[in-house]
Parts: structure tokens; sequence; C-alpha cells
């Protein structure tokens, strides 16, 4: 089920003369994810810059002052850029700019200080009086006259600054990109280690491309570069590249947040793809509600455009086909009885609706709780294959085996009430062969652990009461709107209409993200517990 | 304008420590670490300023690199930045830390007083002051800034003893003077607020501090010589392992008995690496690097308590000085390693 | 006798809801203010401060659901 990429680590030593060159291939074939540089001593030290990083950086500090004061982003700006190679020509148009509008800027402001005094001269009023010269009151009488004028001048000039920012915003932008990448490159020896006639990268590149890299590198410069294979220690964090089918994919999202798994590890992606819109859904299970976030995250799809928000209206678009599900099961349409409504009463000889989750709280429970027993149980098997992977047969049994047999002995012993005494007897032996494991294993610390274990199952109660507090805050807001308010009639429908509107609009925002946080929680603390331990790395590779 | 000073207990909320030291700890994990310095080592000037302004002080360097260029650049950022974090620390740190609030403020006044006070008593530029002054401190900034403006440096103390904390200044004493007065002040007046708190890990830093300028003093003195008058001008009281009768015999003593006495306290090893320099700018350079060290390793401490907003202060000080030492290094031209040694990694 | 018992059990289930809703409560106020104070340095801790805030809520669920037994469980057999 591992189906991300393999990555190895690799390192790629070569002479000095061709650093350049090596720097160039890497960025442009964008597969290798560089470690940076960490400790010098007196063989090994950080590699220079290279090239004119120095006036590079100087003006891509002009150019982003710009942008920030004028607050120019890519998505404001909707022309095309023309991509253009960087020369002497363009350092100078952007120094040019600079002034510019450093030059409109000045004047604007003078004027306005202008104008804010003749603000002040007009508040004092009458000046005649206080015994001026009459060519100085002439003289402040024209000055103030001239308060329009000086508006308008000073609207043309922002006017005539913003055109010229307008114009030249994308080629800015432009630029900005271009030389960020650039001083990418000529920086990159910051993060290589060198001696003084070669240098080293150290990274990982996806296992499938090595060769190509290799061959790529020997074409180019022959001897003087030599690319290898090195072996890693297990608890070296090795990037990750997800690699799933695209129904899958939005659920990546639920492991960034957490951490990236291990290499040998097992990748529970696809166990969350199935668990968690089956707990979101029986936690909401509302007609309505499913379908309400499912056309709502449709919309949204095609408002927010960003990586994380794809993944995370996918989860819901998911999410919701099972709370409409489970509302067929619940019979809940925005918390009415949708069937009791309707009239239906069977459908293929299913009394409806199955399961009512006010009155049948106590089965749903016991289904909860079940669900609980089956998630962690899976979580307990995903544990004894990573033990295994990772240190042998008797590590994973001790580890893990012994709470697989602990669970199994419980449910025997539970079940021996309503089947027969013989389960009773077989627990019990299994709940004491797994005492003993645990002991062995964690010492007596472990027969502690039991009450965890416990509590984890016991947990997934939640799947019960948050759909209930969720059903029972809509039950209250349609009672409260069909029994007080409807029937004093008159304005008070409209009243109604609006209480039912609004007090769904915020039990639906609450579900959706309690539902959410609860399901993800019970993944992180009771899934994931069993058998994730974390530890690598986003796969971000140079030149990206 | 108005002379009150600013009393910070006003504006300051209750403090909810569950907020406070995560999200101190959360800016602490965003300050430099060793791998970051080894490349701004490896840096040109303005590459440093871009550098910085991809980062914590993109603001900063975003807003000033309009006016300013290279190392002024950079020096300016890093004080508006420094100003600016101080102030988010103390008001989101509420009532329980508005005494180490006044501590700290207050420092940083005095620190801007003397900038001023040196920058006019050299006569340099009000651009070359306004480059040394912190945007943070009990007094309002403004007025700091007003004091750049007044001409001279008689003026400059005038104006200043119209303001009730400093009217024991007295304008026709030198520079030197005026600093350790207002040192003395500042410490006597700090050990007076903590007067309880003896054993807290804010007062021993404090003391130590004392204890640094006191070593200072006395390196100096026995190098260069003292008049009587001196010894008592420059002493500082309180410090943590010497106080005023030790440090005054300790002055006194032929050069064997001063090592070995000074031995017994934490700044021996480091006195005797410098021993035989000839200047003493080395050795104040590590005591300093030794104090910073101290806080660094100290404030650590319980989550419950103020004690990692005083870590982060402190850190976060420790960084805003590397990267000046780095770039007035790298703009002169000193070689990596000697950059190296001066910082506190 | 049965009297005394439905008193009981009926005070007992609004008491695990109430106390147990404080508890929970309590517990959130801190992790929220913590969480809060992370986030607002570093954007990215939003998702795991929003998940570590609704850990304590086991504390009402479970309480919930003692209450939940106790009323339609337990109280129906006193009856």
């Amino acid at each position: 089920m591992s189906s991300n990429e393999r990555m190895t680590k690799i390192t790629l030593v070569g002479t000095k003369d061709i650093m350049k060159g090596t720097i160039e291939i890497l960025h442009s074939l964008k597969i290798i994810h560089i470690i940076d540089f960490k400790e010098q001593d007196e063989t090994f030290e950080i590699g220079k810059s290279l090239g004119e990083v120095s006036i590079f950086s100087e003006l891509l500090l002009s150019i982003r002052s710009i942008l920030s004061k004028f607050d120019i982003r890519p998505d404001k700006v909707k022309t095309i850029y023309i991509k253009r190679e960087v020369s002497r020509e363009l350092e100078k148009e952007v120094y040019e700019t600079e002034n510019t509008i450093k030059m409109y800027s000045e004047k604007i402001e003078k004027i306005s200080s202008i104008l804010k005094e003749i603000d002040r001269i007009k508040s004092i009023g009458e000046i005649t009086e206080i015994g001026i010269e009459k060519k100085l009151i002439s003289s402040i009488d024209t000055l103030l006259s001239s308060k329009s004028r000086l508006e308008k001048q000073r609207d043309k000039l922002r006017e005539e600054m913003d055109s010229i920012i307008k114009e030249k915003s994308a080629y800015l932008l432009q630029y900005e990109d271009f030389l960020s990448s650039e001083i990418e490159k000529m920086e990159a020896p910051l993060r290589f280690t060198t001696t003084k006639n070669t240098f080293i990268v150290e990274g990982w590149i996806p296992e499938n491309k090595f060769q190509e890299l290799k061959n790529i590198l020997k074409k180019k410069f022959g001897d003087r570069v030599n690319l290898d294979k090195i072996k890693y220690s297990d608890e070296e964090p090795v990037p990750v590249e997800f690699k799933h089918p695209t129904p899958v994919k939005p659920f990546e999202l639920l492991l960034e947040l957490f951490e990236y798994p291990k290499t040998r590890e097992i990748d529970p992606t696809f166990a969350i793809f199935i668990t968690f819109p089956l707990f979101y859904g029986i936690m909401l299970g509302d007609i309505g509600y499913g379908l309400v976030i499912f056309f709502a995250s449709l919309f949204m799809k095609t408002k927010f455009k960003t990586e994380g928000w794809k993944m995370i209206l996918g989860i819901l678009e998911y999410s919701s086909l099972y709370t409409i599900a489970f509302g067929f099961i619940d019979g809940e349409f925005f918390g009415f009885d949708i069937f009791a409504l309707l009239g239906i009463e069977e459908i293929f000889g299913f009394k409806m609706p199955i399961l009512n989750r006010i009155v049948d709280f106590m089965p749903i429970m016991v289904l909860s709780i079940s669900i609980g027993v089956l998630h962690v149980l899976l979580g307990l098997t995903f544990g004894f294959i990573n033990v295994y992977r990772s240190h042998n047969l008797k590590e994973a049994i001790l580890k893990k085996g012994a709470w697989i047999i602990l669970i199994f002995s419980i449910i025997f012993i539970a079940s021996s009430v309503y089947i027969s005494n013989i389960f009773l007897y077989f627990g019990s032996g299994l709940l004491l062969i797994s005492l003993i494991l645990l002991v062995v294993g964690e010492g007596f610390i472990g027969l502690i652990e039991i009450f965890g274990i416990m509590s984890n199952i016991l947990s997934y109660v939640r799947l019960m009461a948050i759909g209930l507090s969720s059903v029972g805050i809509a039950i209250v807001i349609n009672s409260i709107v069909t029994d007080i308010v409807f029937p004093k009639g008159g304005i008070f429908v409209l009243l109604g209409y609006s209480i039912l509107i609004l007090g769904h609009i915020g039990n639906i925002l609450l579900g959706i993200l309690a539902s959410f946080l609860h399901a993800l929680r019970l993944h992180y603390v009771e899934f994931f517990t069993k058998f994730y331990e974390g530890g690598g790395i986003k796969y971000k590779p140079f030149g990206i | 304008m108005d002379l009150n000073v600013v009393s910070s207990e006003y504006w300051l909320g209750e403090t909810n420590y569950s907020y406070l030291n995560t999200r101190v700890r959360a800016m602490e994990s965003n300050l430099f670490r060793s791998d970051v310095y080894m490349k701004l080592l490896n840096m040109e000037v303005s590459q440093i300023a871009r550098f910085l302004g991809e980062g914590n002080y993109k603001e900063e360097i975003e807003s000033l690199s309009r006016e300013y260029r290279g190392v002024e650049l950079i020096e300016h950022s890093i004080n508006k930045n420094l100003g600016k974090t101080y102030n988010k620390l103390i008001k989101m740190s509420g009532k329980k830390a508005s005494k180490y609030a006044f501590a700290i403020l207050t420092r940083w006044d005095i620190h801007n007083i003397i900038s001023v006070l040196r920058g006019k008593y050299s006569k340099a530029t009000a651009e070359e002051i306004e480059r040394t002054l912190i945007p943070i401190g009990e007094l309002p900034f403004s007025l700091i800034q007003s004091l750049v403006k007044i001409y001279g440096y008689e003026d400059v103390i005038k104006r200043l003893k119209k303001i009730e904390q400093f009217d024991f200044l007295d304008e026709t004493k030198g520079i030197a003077d005026i600093e350790s007065e207002l040192f003395k002040m500042y410490y006597k007046k700090i050990l007076e607020t903590f007067k309880k708190e003896n054993k807290s890990l804010f007062i021993q830093f404090l003391r130590t501090e004392i204890d640094i300028i006191n070593i200072k003093n006395i390196m100096r003195m026995r190098r260069y010589g003292f008049a009587i008058e001196e010894e008592e001008k420059n002493m500082v009281e309180g410090g943590l392992f010497l106080n005023i009768e030790n440090l005054s015999s300790l002055l006194r003593e032929p050069e064997k008995e001063f090592l070995k006495r000074i031995k017994k306290t934490p700044y021996g090893s480091i006195i005797e690496k410098h021993w035989q320099e000839k200047t003493l700018f080395y050795l104040e350079e590590s005591l300093e690097k030794y104090l910073m060290e101290c806080a660094k390793e100290q404030f650590i401490g319980d989550p419950f308590t103020i004690m990692p907003v005083l870590h982060y202060i402190i850190s976060k000080k420790i960084e805003v000085e590397n990267i000046r030492k780095i770039s007035r290094g790298k703009a002169s031209n000193l070689e990596i390693k000697i950059i190296e040694d001066s910082l506190v990694i | 006798m049965a009297e005394l018992g439905v008193i009981v059990v009926v005070l007992s289930s609004v008491a695990s809801v109430i106390l147990t809703g404080l508890a929970a409560a309590w517990a959130e106020k801190h992790i929220g203010s913590a969480a809060i104070g992370a986030m607002t340095e570093k954007e990215e801790l939003f998702s795991k401060g929003l998940v570590l805030t609704v850990i304590p809520e086991t504390i009402v669920i479970f309480g919930l659901t003692v209450s939940l037994v106790l009323l339609f469980v337990v109280l129906p057999q006193l009856l």
C-alpha cells in the first residue's frame, strides 16, 4: 500500500569550476531536495555565493519596497509578463522607476502640506482686523483662493503616478520573480559543503530519477563530477512525496497537518479516506445539511483555488455524501423527521427511519463503540506490521499483538452473555495470555495502559454524542418555530422563517466544525497513536 | 509636550500565562538558529538586508528601504523591529509583568539618552544619532527625538532636568560622569522595586550585570590608573559576587592576588583568558557575551511565570546585536572569523 | 424508597452534564488561549491548535453519555 515515491539519499561531489553549471542543471530539473550544510570545521566549510548577488539584492530591495508600498500582487495584475533577459538596461529602468515614484510622492506630499496650511489659515477666520499690511493680506487671499487649483494639481500628479505604477507593475513583478530565482541559484552554495577545490551537495531525489540525473551530469561534465547513493539512518527525516489516486488526494492534508510519515511506515492516507468521511457522516447525518455542504463546497471550489483550500473542500465534499447517506438512515432533513412527514413507513421492507437518533441512542452507542473497537484494531494491526518491518516478529507480538489479543478476549467475554459459556472460558484464556505478553513486553506499566486503551475505545461514543447534540439543536430550532412562532401568525411567520434560516445556518457551521474536528481527533488521538510515528518532511525540490 | 512619564500599568490587561508563554515560545522558534548566522556571515551587506526582508524583518526592511541602503537600512530596521517586538511583548504580558516592563523600558530610556548625549558630546549629526536610537522606553519616543533636535550637549541635559526622574543631572559634568550617574540611578531604582524578590532570577541577572559593569571599571582603572573620587563615582552597588568593599580592595591588590581572588567568581576564567591582551576591548566583549549566555541559560523557567518572556527578550536582543555585528563587520571588511567570535550563538 | 432513587438518579444525571461541561470549558479556556497565542506567531499551527482545543471535549461527551444512560436505562428500571 506504500504508494509514495521512494526517495534515495545522494551526494554529489564536483570540482569547483563546474559548480555554477551543476546548479543550473539541478535548478532546471527540480528534483533534488537539498540538505542544508550544518556544521563547519577546518576542511569542510560553507560555500560562497556566486556572481553579482550583491547587485541583484539591491535591485530586489528596490523592487520589493515599491511592490509593498503600492500593494502590487500577482493576482491583481492581469497583463501577461513579457519575458526579458536581465541586463544593465533593466537595472537602470528599475532605479529610474524608483526615482520617478519618489519624485512624484515628494511633490504630492509638498502640495498636501501646503493644503493643510491653507486649511489652518482658513480656520483662523477674519484676519483683516489684526493690523497686517494690506499687501500681505491680499497675497494670503490669493494663496487661499488657489486651494482648488492645488487640489487639482495634486490629483493630477496622483493619477500620473498611478498610471506609471500600473504600467510598470507587471514588469516589476516579473523582474522580482526572475531575480528571486536567480538569487536562489546564486545562493545555493550557501547550502553546500565545500573544500578547497571541490563542492559537495547532499540531498534526496526520487529513486527512479537517479540514473537520469547521473547520465545528464556525466554527459555534461564527465569525470569532474560524481553522483553516489549513500546510506542513511532510520532516524533521519526523509522527504515524502505522496502519490495517491485523485479521490484520496485531499486526505493527504490530514497527514500534512499532523506529521509526514517515515519512509518505512504504513501510509494511512487510504485508511483515512475510508474512515474519516464515515465518522463525519455518522456524526452529522442529515440529508439537508449534507446537501447544503455538498453544494457549498462545490461552489467554494470555484472561488478558492489554493492547494490547501482545494483539499479541505475535497474532504468536505466526500464527507457530505456520507452525511446524506446517514441522513437517510436517520431519517433527518434539517432536523425534521422526513419519513414521518412524507408518510413513508417502509422502504424495501425496512422500517423507516432505520435508526431514530433521539429514541434509539442506545443501539447507536453500541454501534459507535463497535466502530471504535474495529478502528483501534485496525490501528494496532498497522502497528503490528510497522514494528514487524522495523524490528522483528517477537517485538511485534509483544508491542502490538498483545493488545490485539486483549481486545479480542474482551469481545469474547462480552459476547458470551449472548452466545454461550464456552466463549467466556475461551475469552478468559486469551485475556490471560495477553496480560502475560503485556507484562513481558512493557512491564507492569503495560497493565496501567489498559485503561488508556479502554478510554480510547469509549471515546468513540462521540460518534453518537456529537450527532445527538447536533440533531438536538436542529429539533429545538424547528420546534420553537413550528410550535411557538408560527401559530401566532401575521408578521411572526416572517420571523419564524428568519429564525429557521439563521438557526440552521448556525447549526450547520457548528456541525461542519464539530464533526470535522472530532473525526480528526479520533484519527489523531485514538487511531494514530497505535501505529504512527511520523518524522518525514515535506519534499521541496530545489528550483520550485 | 507632555513631560509626564507614561506609566505602564494603565494599559496592561490581566496576565494570561497559557496564552503568553505559548506565544512567546512560538516567537522564540522564529529566531535565527546557528546555521542562519553561518549563512549571514557569508553574505554581502545588501544580501543580508534582502535576506532579513524575506523573514521576520520584512515589514521594516520594505518600508525603510525607500530611505536607506546598506548598513543604515539594516541598523534602522533591526532597531525598529526590536522596539516593535518589545512593545508587543509588554502589551501582551499584562499586569504581572508591569514591574519587569518598567525595568526593561527604563533601561532603554537610559540607552537612548546616553546615545543622544554621546552623539551631542562628540558633535555627531542628527542622522548618526538617530541610527543608534531604539524606539522604546517609558519616556515617549517623540521626547527622545526632540532631544536629538536640541542643539548642544548642555541644552539636552537642561531639558532632561525638567523631567522628575532626571532632576539630579548636572550639565556642567562630563559625559562619563553623567553616564555612570544614570546607571547608578537605574540600578538603585530597580533593586528597590524588587527588594522583596532578592532570589528571583531576574534580580540575579541584574546583579550579575552590575558585577560586570564594576569589573570593567576595575580593569580600566587598574590599567590606566585612577583618582580617588573616580573610584567612588564609578562603582555601582548591589553586585552579585562583588560588593563595594570587595571591589575597592580588589582594585588595590597586586596582580597575582587579584587573579587568585577573581578566580573565585565565575568571571575569573574570562579575565584570565584576556589578561595578557593589550586592549580591554576583547575582555569587555567576552564579559558581555558571558552575561547574555547566562541569561539565555537561566531564564528558561517555569511556564507559569514571566521567565519565558524575559528569556525571549534577551534572545531577541542577542539576535539583533548579532545581526548588527555581522552587518557592521561585513561593511568594514572584517574577517569572517573575527565577526564570528564576537557573536553570541 | 423508589422516589428517593428517582431523585438521586435525576440529580446525578444533571450533575454529570453540568460538572463535566464546566470542567471541559475550564480546560478548553486554557488550551484555547495557548493555541491562539501560538498561532498568532505561526499561522501554520492553526490546525494543530484547533484539534488540541477540542481534546477536552471528551470529558463532556462522557458526561453526556453517563447522563443519558442514567435517564434512559437506569431510571426506567426504578419506575
